[in-house]
Order: C-alpha cells, then structure tokens, then sequence
C-alpha cells in the first residue's frame, strides 16, 4: 500500500499513507478515534476507491477493484460489528464463503460431504466448537468472531482484514483471539489488524502503522511505538493537568448526579459493568479510557439512550431517573452533546439553536441564543446557513450550544475534539473551561485525555466496562495507569490488575 | 436434502391432487387451475420475496407480457402451444433481467415504486397498441391449444398446472439449497458481507428476479388458454398485491407457502362472493389477522404449533424450525416495508 489517499467532502481521511504486511506476519493500524483506520481498511477491501496511491497484492495492482473482486483474489476481511449470515446456520455460512463467489448450478446443492469437512475443519481450527447446525443468530458474541473469522478464512485468503476483533471480548476470549490469530499468520497469510486493544495489540504485532489525522506518524515494532513521543502525544494530547490558573471554584456540596451499580449491554455483551459514579454540583469529570472501554456507553446509559440496554441506579439530584426514557431525561436536565455532533444538516445554524429549547418553556428564546452567539461568535456569522455545510469545528460548538439551550443540570460531551485540528480543540476546550468557571456541572470523555484532564476537577479511568481507577485530575493524570490503558504494555497492564484486584 | 418421509407426503398429495382433478366437476376443475397457476405465480414471487428479500408490486405485469407472448405466437404467428410458451418465459425473462439493471439500484420504498412503475407501463401498452393487443376489447384465443395433436381440455389444464406446481416446489427446494439460493438468503442478512465474500450481488439478485419474473409467464401461459380470452383487465394492479399477498400469508420463504397462499387468494374471493364489494373489506382484515396472529405465515404458524406439541421430538433447531426462522425474518421485513 503506497501513498494511499481519500477525503470525504473536505476532510482527507486518509493521506498518503504507506506500508507493507509481510506474508506470515501480523501488522496492526492503530491510532486515535478518527485518525483514519478504519478508512484504510475500507480502502483496502476494496469499500471505497482511493483518490491516489496503489494497492499491491505481491506483484498484482489491485488499487480500486471491488470488495467481491478483491475477496476472489485472495482478500477476506471480518468487519468490526460481526457481520454474520443471521438465518443461515454456522455451517452454511463457511460453506457458502468456500465457494469465493463461484455459486454452480441453480439447482445444484450448496451442500456435499467434501465441502463440509473443509467447513468443519475450519470450525475447529478457530476453535468454534458444538452443533454446526445452530443459526448463527443464536451465537454468543465471541462465537459469532470466530465463526467470522472461520468464514474469511474459508476464502482461503492471502490477506486477512481484521476491523476491531477483539471489540467487545471478554479477557479469555481475547487471549484465545491472540492466539488464534498467530496461527493463522504461521500459515503464511499476512494478517492485517485494525484494533483499540493495546495489550493485544502489542503482544501480537510484527509490524505496527500508528495513524493520525489520516497520516502515519510512526512505523515500527511495539517497543519502537510505545515509546515513540509522537505517538505518546498523538494517544494522551499535549495539554498538561495543572498549567493554568483555575477560576476559583464555588464550594461543590451535594451530589448533581449519582450512578450506582450501573450495567449495560449491547444484546448479549456487556459493556459496562458495576458503575459506581458521582458528580457534584459545579464539578467537572472526566471519563478516560481506551477506546472499548465503555465511555461512550456510559453516556448513553445515563442519558438514557438505547442501545444499550442498562440496569442499575441512576439519580439526577435527588430524583430517580434510570426508568425515564430519553427526552425526558433531557427534559429534566440531563443533556449529552454526542458523539460526531449530531447537528440537524438540513436546518440552519438558528434552527438548530430553537430546537435545542424546544422543551423549554417561558423562555426569552432569542435573549438565549444571543448569549451563545457571545459565547460562539462564529456561530452568529453563520446564522442563516444549514448545519450541514459548517466545518467540523462549527458543527461542534453549534452541538455544544444546542445541548446549552436544552437548560443541562448536567452536561456530559461525548469527545468534543473528535476530528478536530488541536488549534478548534484549544478554542472548545477554552469555553468549557468558561462554562465550568460559571458552576455548570460537566461531564466529559475524550480520547486527548490531556484536554479533558486539564478541564475536569476529578476523573475516572475506565477498563473494560468498570472503573480502574478515580480521583483528583491532576493525580490522575500521573497514574502509569493511565498510560498503559492507553498504550498498552505487558508489565504495566499486569500492575493495573493487581492495583485494580486492591482497589476493590 | 429432502427427507424420505416428506417425499412420501409429497407423492401422496400429488397423486389425491391429481386423482380428484381427474374427476371433479368442471367448477372445480377450473378452481384447481386457477390455483395451479396462481400458485405457480407465488413461487415464483416467493424466490424474490422469501429468498433475497426483495420486494415486488408490479410482477402481475410479467404475467401480462407471458399471456400476451403466448396468445401472440399461436394467433399471430401460428406456433404451437408449447413453444408459444417457451418463447413467452425467453421474452419475459429477457424483460425481468432487464428490470432488474434499474429496479437493483434502489430498494425498500423506491424498488416497490419502480415495480410499481413497470406494472402501470405494461397495462397501459397492452391498452394502447391496439394493433397488437387488440387493446382493451383483449384478445381471443380461437381454438383451445393443442399438445402434440391432443386439444386441451380445462381438466388437462388442470393436471397440468399441478404436474408443474409439484415441479416447482421441488426445483424452489433445489434453489434453495444451491449456492445461488444460500446467496439470496445472505445478502438479504447483510449485503457487505455477502460481497465480502466474493458474491457478486447484481448477478444474485438479477437471477431472482428472471426466475421470478420466468415463474410468472408460465402462469401467464396456463392463465390464456383456461380463460380463452385476455384484456387488460385480466391482469389489475389489484393482483400483484394479491400475489405478494398470498405468499405472504402463506409464508414467505418456505416451499410450500406460496401454495396455500395461492389457494387462499382463488378460494376466499369464491367463498366471500355474497359480500360482493366487500370481498376487498374482508380480505384486509384477515390480512391484519394473519400478520398479526402469525407473522411467519401460515406455514411458520402450523411449524410452531408442531413443535409445541412434539418439544421433544427436534432438542436442537433442525431444519425444521431453521426455515421458520428465515420465515419470520423476512415476514418482519416485508411488514416494515410494507408500512413505510
């Protein structure tokens, strides 16, 4: 793959990237939420055609063909939510990949013996084991990835794509993974992996391809990337905890929200596991974690959006709020500013601002969206244009100021400077810093845990759906902790179980 | 891949079919043809509908173009019957395939438009060219066809239509176990995944709409010579919505659906007759019933009551509950098409 590059609308995805996976070798894509991998991934399948650069299969250029082109020369891939043949049984599925599009007569049977043994081989060496004859629907999370991975593999590949396979994994499953996928790169297939999961990720690869902003800034093996400065910076931001002077903060007393023992699952996986969280009025929190680790979900289980489907305790100063669906959650106060903005596209700047309120009543309305229009003077400049044509950062502040004009108790951001050059990123943070000096309540995830250090008051790290560990920002953002559930590493992950196994 | 005890069911309903077609009275005669070839219609439309998911509103138009082709080549053209009926399904084929290059770019609402769409224009050229069609006055067959010197009766017809029901069901059950039917059934689960397999989804889904769209002139081709007579009117919009209708409540997806979907849309209309306009009334409502009380169809529904009453009998999901399953699957899709 040389000099890869797409952009979409504006946004270059992925520049210029270049790399080679080696036959027999496990090579990963990492890097930061929107840095690109998930693009170059879909360029090499072959789901979207690359503005510039070759794709090179050995000698053969296979830039721009097809995905079921591609799957027949020798490239299978898994996707990064399994993407099984739900009404089909195990088998069925494997034996119709067998046939790398070559489909036979229209009467002829899918089905014969000498297929089926290759099929269930297959099974096996993935370490599917039971009834082939199940529906693939009726699998477990962890059985439908290796069912997935049995079928990409009954292409007979020369290139495996894998898109986040240990997402959503329980530790077992995943060593098994590990494993798996080592087996199957000793077969000579070159095995590409796009993954958040840095322990695995650094255990398992030859090759590793850091991406940012859609560039590669790093190549190399694990030891060269972990302590690459580029790829520290890329992963924990630049901002440091503690820099600047603090707004003095008015006495936090009481609890502005309050999780307890909060599970959340996504159909069979669970995603979050035994929350324990509190906010006080006026403070900022910050969420960290890798990317899995259940941030996101956690926003959406107190915001009461589904999925996921979530038991436990949520409290919105003294009132029970966990049996509220959605919007009147947001009507009582609780109002999250997603991920990927989520502005309305079709409406314009101001349109967006008056659906923000709608749920209020007796409201000055345009006193209010004057005051965001001081808070976000480019959104007033842009007033009468739609949503959809502002620039990722425009986009973002409008969010921000939308979710304002909903009235938060509390505020939760689900990572504001996702896609963002760090200059937008310095000026959003700057009118959190504003909002928090004024006493609203914050809650905010980020993958530039920096950022979201320097803003919050305290922070919980989160792994693998539960709390490792929380306290005050600045302690926080010392903890080894924090770099190893962002960067991986043997030793360090061990320490964070044992501290984790203390902890409770 | 078809059971032994199956097939002997499978052989004894064809023998009563036919021993009951070979002496009943020529009212039902005529009823077991019409349901041999509304049958047929279905399982055609079933391919479509049960195996890729695909949604037609306008395939009563490919069965206009077979009657038509088929009355054409005898009157005008002088061909006997059979290959009048052969080149009846070459043509329609030729004409689904060709649908399909439009109809496979879009889906959901926009393909039942299209079908739609391609309904309307083939009843209003068979209203318009009036030298050809004889537009709405229709066209006469002058003689009842004749298969190698023997004239057909409606009781031949009768037999016929079923010989080619049970032929059916039993080339469905084949495609559906070939690589191409597996096909179908996955890129309706997830279309990416299908492609990432090498499957190229154009060919699949353009090959079930041609044997759908086959399926349908060969219904055409039995409907001219038992009625003698075709006009526009013969083929309503009306009666694409019956068909998807009919394998719908029958159960979409399995074989034998179609079948009982078929009976159902020639019989009600026959039983209801004394509610004269409000035949369309009551068939909405058992519609509604039927989607409700079993949204995998008649078929699903008797599946799962055997299977409550033999728990025993299949521990694991078998075949068995396997297709009732996709049955469910794609009835829900259809539903929530069919809302939109």
């Amino acid at each position: 793959m040389t000099d890869l590059s797409i952009s979409f609308g504006g946004v270059r995805a992925v520049q210029g990237v270049s790399f080679q996976a080696a036959p027999g070798a496990v090579t990963s894509i990492i890097g930061p939420n929107g840095a690109g991998k998930t693009s170059a991934l879909n360029l090499l399948c072959g789901f979207y055609r690359p503005q510039g650069g070759t794709v090179m299969l050995g000698d053969r250029d296979v830039t721009g063909m097809t995905s079921h082109l591609l799957a027949r020369v020798g490239v299978a891939r898994t996707f990064q939510t399994t993407q099984l043949f739900g009404s089909l049984t195990i088998l069925e599925n494997i034996l119709l990949a067998e046939r790398v599009g070559r489909l036979g007569g229209v009467v002829s049977a899918l089905r014969n013996a000498e297929t089926e043994g290759f099929a269930r081989f297959l099974l096996r060496f993935a370490g599917v084991d039971g009834d082939v004859d199940r529906l693939a629907d009726s699998l477990s999370h962890g059985e439908k990835r290796l069912v997935e991975i049995a079928r990409a593999l009954a292409l007979r590949p020369r290139i495996l794509l894998l898109d986040e396979p240990a997402a959503g994994l329980s530790k077992g499953d995943k060593q098994r993974l590990t494993a798996l996928l080592r087996r199957i790169a000793d077969l000579g297939i070159a095995v590409i992996i796009v993954e958040h999961d840095m322990p695995m990720i650094m255990s398992l690869s030859d090759l590793i391809v850091v991406l940012d902003g859609g560039k590669r800034i790093a190549i190399g093996d694990a030891t060269a990337i972990r302590n690459d400065p580029a790829v520290r910076k890329a992963y924990l931001g630049d901002a440091t905890p503690g820099d600047k002077s603090r707004a003095p903060r008015p006495a936090r007393q009481g609890t502005a929200l309050e999780v307890k023992a909060l599970d959340s699952f996504y159909g069979l996986s669970r995603a979050l596991n035994g929350i324990d969280l509190v906010v006080a009025p006026g403070e900022a929190v910050a969420v960290l974690g890798a990317n899995g680790a259940g941030k996101t979900t956690l926003m959406r289980s107190i915001a009461g959006l589904e999925p996921p489907r979530s038991t436990g305790e949520v409290r919105l100063a003294e009132t029970r709020i966990d049996t509220m669906p959605a919007h009147v959650r947001a009507r009582a106060g609780v109002v999250l500013v997603p991920e990927g903005r989520q502005v309305f596209p079709e409406l314009t700047v101001k349109q967006n601002l008056e659906l923000g309120a709608y749920a209020r009543k007796g409201l000055d309305l345009d006193a209010e969206i004057e005051a965001m229009f001081v808070r976000f003077p480019r959104l007033k400049e842009r007033i009468e244009q739609r949503a959809g044509l502002l620039s990722g950062g425009e986009q973002q502040m409008l969010a921000v100021a939308r979710g304002l004009l909903t009235g938060p108790k509390i505020f939760m951001l689900d990572e504001p400077s996702l896609g963002l050059a760090p200059l937008v990123v310095d000026e959003l943070f700057a009118s959190f810093e504003r909002l928090r000096s004024e006493g609203m309540t914050i809650m905010v995830v980020d993958q530039m845990a920096g950022h979201a250090l320097a803003l919050a008051d305290r922070a919980y790290l989160l792994e693998t759906g539960a709390i490792l560990k929380s306290g005050a920002a600045d302690i926080i953002a010392e903890d080894p902790l924090l770099e190893a559930a962002y960067l991986g590493g043997e030793a360090q992950a061990g320490a964070a179980q044992r501290l984790a196994a203390q902890a409770r | 891949m078809i059971s032994r005890a199956s097939l002997l069911i499978a052989v004894a309903a064809f023998a009563i079919a036919i021993g009951y077609a070979a002496v009943a009275d020529s009212y039902a005669v005529f009823l077991i043809a019409t349901i041999s070839l509304t049958a047929i219609a279905c399982i055609g439309l079933n391919v479509l509908l049960g195996l890729a998911g695909q949604i037609s509103l306008g395939h009563i138009g490919f069965m206009a173009i077979g009657a038509y082709t088929t009355v054409l080549l005898m009157e005008k053209a002088g061909w006997p019957y059979l290959a009048a009926t052969a080149g009846a399904i070459v043509l329609v084929s030729i004409v689904g395939g060709l649908l399909a290059l439009p109809a496979l770019r879009v889906r959901g609402p926009y393909l039942a438009m299209v079908t739609i769409a391609f309904g309307f224009i083939v009843e209003h050229v068979t209203i318009e060219w009036r030298d050809l069609t004889g537009g709405g006055n229709g066209l006469m067959l002058s003689a009842p066809p004749s298969v190698f010197g023997y004239a057909l009766s409606e009781r031949s017809l009768a037999i016929a239509g079923i010989v080619l029901v049970f032929a059916g069901l039993f080339l469905f059950e084949r495609l559906k176990r070939s690589g191409w039917g597996y096909a179908m059934r996955a890129a309706r689960d997830t279309e990416v995944a299908t492609r990432s397999l090498g499957i190229d989804l154009v060919h699949v889904r353009a090959v079930a709409f041609v044997i759908s769209a086959a399926a349908m002139a060969l219904a055409g081709a039995l409907f001219a010579p038992l009625q003698g007579y075709i006009s526009p009117s013969s083929f309503p919009f009306l009666q694409s919505v019956l068909l998807l209708f009919g394998v719908m409540v029958g159960g979409a997806g399995s074989a034998l659906g179609p079948v009982i979907g078929a009976a159902l849309v020639v019989l009600l209309p026959e039983a209801l007759s004394d509610l004269a306009e409000y035949r369309l009334l009551a068939f909405g409502v058992l519609l509604f019933v039927v989607l409700r009380a079993a949204p995998s169809g008649i078929v699903g529904l008797v599946e799962q009551l055997v299977a409550k009453f033999r728990p025993r009998a299949s521990p694991r999901p078998g075949p068995r509950s396997r297709r009732r399953m996709s049955i469910r699957r794609s009835s829900k899709r259809i539903t929530r098409r069919g809302s939109t």
